[in-house]
């Protein structure tokens, strides 16, 4: 399962340039000087331009593999959720115990993060 | 006073404006927030005197008592701190943005007590996206599930997502986790989620966050000075 729900309404992604230029940082001070600082650091590095073929991106968390732990019992599953997800935790606190439960079981056959997200925000909208 | 505020406001907006051209964003495309947490309400008029109409708030406490004393100057108020439950129901009522929706908890609060008069409350959610123990913010792996959920609730609208990355040496250092932000706020929008909105960046790197989309930097010290 897609780790997101597609939505019906089309999205224009929004584009950034390939066009990658490093630079190196503007330093601030605390004092009156900083102003002085940052003007100069600027027209130096508007100078100083470096040009480069655009970088890889960096990786972001794998969501295939990012896994819990297998083999939990419940008590650590519930620490290593509040831990690893803490957001999806929040929600999973407010769930009964028989849904607990069923996130629980959905974490034995499935430890993927985002399947227990899912699950619990799944659990969290199916009010009885 | 008023004079040191401008010319630091100028400094950072010229900044902004250098990277967006660096960067080949659009001009604008980085909007400038104000961090005036522990700033006086005197600092925050000579901030608006200056030009600078959006404010970030850190303490819900604090900006009351900084809007009882603004309220005759017309700003845009954004609360970018932690959110206790109990703290909801003045930010749904005074503030026009909120960065750091971290619990779909929260999101539901906000939406009930967003009042019918106002428009959908603008959030974000934060993002905790170097996964460091001691930062607020959801795991980038949960972000989908929450941000689906979120955009559902009807007093609010998603506008996109806020982190606050691991302090970075240098701009190289620091563009990864920006450049993780982005990628992440693309698969949303590309599985349906309509977000216009990067809030990353603060005085030490909006650089690099520009570089990688930023449409919010939140800067303080380079405007104030250091926090009191």
């Amino acid at each position: 399962m897609s780790p997101l729900h597609p939505l019906s309404a089309p999205v224009a992604r929004g584009g950034l340039s390939g066009l990658l230029l490093l630079v190196a940082p503007l330093v601030l001070g605390a004092d009156d000087n900083y102003l002085r600082e940052i003007e100069d650091e600027a027209r130096r590095q508007a100078a100083t331009l470096i040009t480069s073929p655009p970088t890889a991106l960096p990786p972001l968390p794998d969501t295939g593999t990012d896994r819990l732990e297998t083999g939990l019992d419940l008590a650590a599953f519930e620490q290593a959720l509040r831990r690893k997800l803490p957001g999806t935790y929040t929600s999973y606190q407010q769930l009964n115990t028989k849904r607990k439960q069923e996130v629980y079981q959905a974490y034995q056959n499935n430890s993927q993060l985002t399947n227990i997200s899912e699950r619990v925000i799944q659990l969290l909208g199916n009010k009885p | 006073m008023t004079t040191d505020f401008a010319d630091r406001l100028r400094a950072v907006r010229d900044r902004i404006h250098v990277a967006e051209q660096r960067f080949q964003r659009p001009p604008g495309a980085a909007r400038l927030l104000a961090v005036s947490k522990t700033q006086s309400a005197a600092a925050v008029a000579a901030m608006a005197a200056a030009g600078q109409t959006c404010f970030g708030e850190n303490y819900v406490q604090e900006a009351l008592d900084k809007m009882a004393e603004l309220t005759a100057l017309t700003l845009e108020w954004h609360f970018i701190g932690p959110i206790q439950t109990n703290k909801t129901r003045p930010i749904a009522e005074r503030f026009a943005w909120v960065h750091s929706v971290d619990r779909l908890k929260i999101a539901e609060r906000l939406s009930a007590q967003r009042p019918a008069s106002l428009p959908p409350l603008n959030v974000c959610l934060q993002v905790n996206i170097d996964q460091e123990p001691t930062k607020h913010g959801l795991n980038p792996t949960e972000v989908g599930v929450i941000a689906v959920a979120v955009a559902a609730l009807p007093r609010l609208r998603l506008r996109g997502l806020m982190a606050i990355p691991a302090p970075a040496a240098d701009f190289a250092m620091q563009r990864p986790a920006f450049a993780r932000l982005r990628v992440l706020r693309e698969q949303l929008t590309a599985a349906g989620l309509a977000l216009d909105t990067l809030s990353m960046g603060m005085s030490d790197d909006l650089e690099a966050a520009i570089a990688e989309g930023a449409t919010l930097v939140r800067v303080g010290t380079a405007l104030f000075g250091p926090r009191r």
